[in-house]
């Protein structure tokens, strides 16, 4: 069969440019591998002994069940004290991140100065990990619930500072401008044209940082910052397995609770933000939202288990009023559905933080009692001592720093495939449910939890701290992929098919290339998650530089401890800078 | 919050002569607004080129120009959104170009700014965003129409009677059409009690219809309070309806100044001028269709 006159491939170009930015990218991939050799060489990483290690595993399982609940009362009261302190920490963390945020938002900052400030801050409290917060108010305070409450509002700053920042600066400019022209003074206009505009996006994230909180307060008891962590550790150091693995179930039937609960919250949350568009071109509308606010408010399995237990609401109800809906006498706003919504969810969050000062037998003013201990013991971490620990500092860093890589790199190696397996429009509709479930139970366990299972698994060390990383990246990569994958697009799928393309060309042509940008952008994200989370697996037997850390506590070598907190700082902020950089100039 | 929080206008000093180290100058004392060598520059673009203009009390004033001849900049200028690079700008006897950011507040409170795109805070209801005309008479931030004082949210209802949307106060804003919104903004406007109404295209985003009956009920009011009206708009033969004079901008210059019935195509022309035509060193800006025919 002779192929007739197909054009001759001539001299046309048919390599693409290497512009600056697939230049930066390839170097960005190669460094990486470079970097990743030589963290994979320098912890002796092997996943070989996780084979050996599985059978330890179920040995260890198999010897300790069933689980036991030695005095259930006092587990269950630890775990509504952990709620409580997770809901105490968030609520303290807006309080202080609303003021913040503002100063720290190009448009409603006081002062350029006043700005930068309000960004150290926040960059401060996110590099900062809780544990350490805790560790340092413990120190201060004593043994309870007041620290981990501190710990918990402190470093959830960094993060509810930034994003609130960001919502502040997303806001669109016209209404705050026609406030302002209405001679209104600078707070006024704050208060009237900017805050309406960003208080749904701001409920949404604190609620996103409940959530987390409740997965590290869970840590907290270990150094005395009360909780359940604090019986865990009393299990795990008696050697009462079975009981220990009675406190990890009602642990996890706590988050998983608190992902339902948040579940509807949001769904409510979204049926409050429901923009009925009609012709008016007022707000340009969420479209123009930055990823982590879509990621943030992005639907999870429970919300769709909620939507399918609840009836699904009429989409969009607009407040339509009609003339007498209000007393002309008094001019009072009437009870609408909307308004009773708002105002359930104001009281909803006022009786739980209520609750939550009750359960934990705080006040709010202890918080400010407290401050002048906390003083005296911040002073003491200073001058840091760089020389005591001799090299053994910076060993810790570079192990703590190749530990994140090694976990991030692998965790995205497993993560993509299960993803993939996760996601509805790539593979069969029963497998990507039972994935998605698998991927719900496993961000459900804390890495704490998982951190002990691995040492179990592989001994003490820097080996079973990756392990336990990794599977955190894997729960937290695959969903990523999955939900990316959802978004794309089914037009181009169609174009590609219908070349004669196969399923599989497919897949990869246009539903992986297109979520790649995002996924990369995420990678030095999570490298800086890991690399926190690090710092805290080593307090329990993980390595690294928490393992320092825990030492240079536990002999009140304060100014030591402050020089690991200092160095942790620095990386954290490296890291920052680097994904600042590459996501600005490479994706 | 009662009549205690309320700060003094500035409303009897309006029609003040001028401070003595103006005694020099040609201010006069009637114009409402006053303006002379203003200039605005944004980078390497003039907006505004050494405007001089007066508009005496009452005057219904239009200001005429293709897109990006410097009328929204203008009309910024008036209330102190933009501060002018030279030249001198005086409101209400306020010297806009010298004034701190107290005097800039009084100013504005007396001055009702109409947007394009409406201003209104979407997730509101109607009648707050109408209070927050308000503001500049009370003191502090406020959250929700009940904290504004019942005298206020009564007022309040007022202006949006005479709007006609009433029935609409415990509305989103939001869910209200564009026409709907306009008047809203109107009635935030007259919340002010303002004594000038600086009004920039405010049906521009309005469909034909909307836009006549917008434009209406916003001359109707202004006559009825006797305000002086300045407001840029596209359509001509609207502006030569309603306007008592008429000012063509181009390239951030006055290059007609009018009644109505002397602007005839000659001087639209001037304004409109067509790019192929003219010898312009700008980048050309482009006129919509209606401007196009007019000025071929
Ligand atoms: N904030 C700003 N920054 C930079 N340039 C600006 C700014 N505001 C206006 N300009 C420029 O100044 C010139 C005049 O703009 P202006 O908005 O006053 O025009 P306009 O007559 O209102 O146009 P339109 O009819 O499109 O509203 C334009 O060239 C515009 O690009
Ligand atoms: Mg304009």
């Amino acid at each position: 069969m002779a192929v007739a006159s197909w054009p001759v491939p001539g001299r046309a170009r048919v390599h693409p440019p290497w512009t600056k930015q697939r230049t930066g990218f390839t170097v960005l991939l190669l460094v990486w591998l470079g970097v990743f050799i030589f963290s994979w060489r320098y912890i002796q990483m092997t996943f070989l002994t996780l084979f050996t290690g599985v059978g330890n595993i179920v040995h260890f399982l198999a010897q300790n069940f069933p689980p036991q609940f030695v005095n259930f009362a006092q587990t269950v009261n630890e775990a509504v004290i952990t709620l409580g302190i997770a809901v105490l920490g968030t609520a303290f963390a807006f309080v202080l991140s609303v003021p913040v945020g503002l100063m720290a938002a190009r448009n409603t900052t006081l002062h350029p100065a006043v700005r930068w400030v309000a960004r150290a801050i926040i960059v401060a409290c996110r590099s900062i990990p809780d544990l350490v917060f805790a560790i340092i108010f413990v120190e201060a305070i004593g043994i309870g619930v007041l620290p981990g409450v501190l710990a918990l509002a402190c470093h959830s700053v960094g993060m509810l500072g930034k994003l609130y920042a960001e919502s502040i600066e997303q806001v669109a400019p016209g209404p705050t401008e026609a406030v302002k022209s209405t001679g209104a003074t600078r707070w006024q206009q704050v208060t009237t044209g900017v805050v309406p505009q960003v208080l749904p996006s701001f409920a949404s994230i604190a609620l996103y940082r409940l959530d987390i909180n409740l997965r590290s307060s869970v840590i907290l008891g270990y150094v005395g910052a009360g909780g359940i962590g604090f019986l865990l550790n009393e299990y795990m150091g008696e050697l009462q397995f079975r009981a220990a693995m009675g406190i990890v179930i009602v642990m996890f039937v706590l988050i998983v609770s608190m992902e339902m609960v948040a579940a509807v919250i949001r769904r409510s949350l979204i049926g409050m933000e429901a923009i009925p568009v009609s012709g008016g071109t007022a707000s340009p509308g969420p479209t123009s939202n930055p990823w982590w606010l879509r990621w943030a408010s992005r639907p999870r399995p429970a919300d769709r288990l909620v939507a399918r237990i609840l009836p699904p609401k009429p989409a969009a109800a607009p407040d339509l009023v009609k003339s007498g809906g209000f007393n002309r006498e008094t001019v009072r706003p009437p009870w609408t559905h909307l308004r009773i919504q708002r105002f359930s969810f104001l009281a909803g969050a006022i009786v739980a933080v209520a609750a939550a000062f009750v359960v934990t037998k705080t006040t709010p003013w202890q918080a400010f009692l407290a401050l002048p201990a906390i003083w005296r013991t911040i002073v003491l971490y200073f001058p840091p001592n760089f020389q005591s620990g001799g090299s053994a500092l910076s060993v810790g860093a570079l192990q703590s720093l190749a530990v994140a890589v090694i976990a991030t790199s692998a965790g995205y190696f497993f993560a993509v495939p299960i993803g993939l397996l996760a996601a509805r429009n790539v593979s069969r509709p029963w497998v990507a449910r039972t994935t998605r479930l698998f991927l719900v139970v496993l961000r459900a366990v804390p890495e704490l939890i998982l951190a002990i299972v691995f040492i179990v698994a592989v001994g003490l060390g820097l080996v079973a701290g990756t392990m336990a990383l990794t599977v955190g990246t894997i729960g937290f990569v695959a969903k990523l992929v999955a939900d990316g994958l959802e978004e794309v697009p089914q037009m181009p799928r169609e174009a590609v098919l219908s070349v004669g393309a196969t399923k599989v060309q497919e897949t990869a042509t246009s539903v992986i290339l297109p979520t790649t940008p995002m996924l990369i952008g995420n990678g030095l994200y999570v490298l800086d998650v890991n690399f926190r989370s690090s710092t805290i697996l080593g307090i329990v037997g993980g390595g690294g530089i928490g393992f320092l850390l825990q030492q240079s506590v536990s002999v009140l070598a304060y100014r030591t401890t402050g020089a690991i907190i200092i160095v942790t700082f620095a990386v954290v902020l490296m890291i920052e800078v680097i994904a600042n950089w590459v996501r600005k100039h490479l994706i | 919050m009662g009549h205690s929080g309320e700060t003094p206008r500035l409303g009897a000093a309006r029609l003040s002569p001028g401070t003595p180290e103006d005694a020099g100058s040609r201010w006069t004392t009637e114009a409402v607004v006053q303006c002379e060598r203003l200039s605005k520059r944004f980078g390497s673009t003039l907006a505004l080129d050494s405007v001089d203009l007066a508009v005496p009390a009452g005057q219904m004033l239009a200001v005429l120009g293709l897109s990006g001849s410097g009328k929204s900049t203008l009309l910024r200028s008036f209330n102190g959104l933009v501060t002018p690079s030279e030249g001198r700008v005086k409101v209400l006897g306020c010297e806009v170009t010298s004034a701190n950011s107290e005097h800039l507040r009084t100013l504005r409170r007396q001055v009702g700014f109409i947007f394009q795109q409406f201003g209104l805070v979407g997730r509101i209801c109607v009648l707050e965003n109408v209070l927050a005309g308000a503001l500049g008479r009370v003191k502090y931030p406020r959250f929700g129409v009940l904290s504004y004082p019942r005298r206020l949210r009564l007022e309040a209802i007022g202006h949006l009677e005479r709007v006609g949307l009433a029935d609409r106060a415990f509305q989103r804003a939001d869910t209200l059409s564009g026409g709907q919104q306009q008047r809203v903004a109107i009635a935030r406007a007259l919340m002010q009690r303002p004594v000038l109404l600086l009004a920039d295209e405010p049906v521009a985003s309005l469909d034909p219809e909307s836009s006549a009956a917008v434009m209406e009920l916003m001359l109707r009011i202004s006559r009825e309070d006797n305000l002086t009206v300045i407001a840029s708009l596209h359509q001509v033969e609207l502006a030569r309806g309603w306007a008592d004079r008429l000012i063509g901008l181009r390239d951030g210059r006055v290059v007609a100044d009018a009644k109505p019935d002397e602007m005839n195509e000659q001087r639209l022309s001037e304004i409109y001028r067509r790019v192929a035509e003219g010898k312009m060193d700008g980048p050309p800006a482009p006129a919509n269709a209606f401007t196009t025919a007019l000025a071929g």
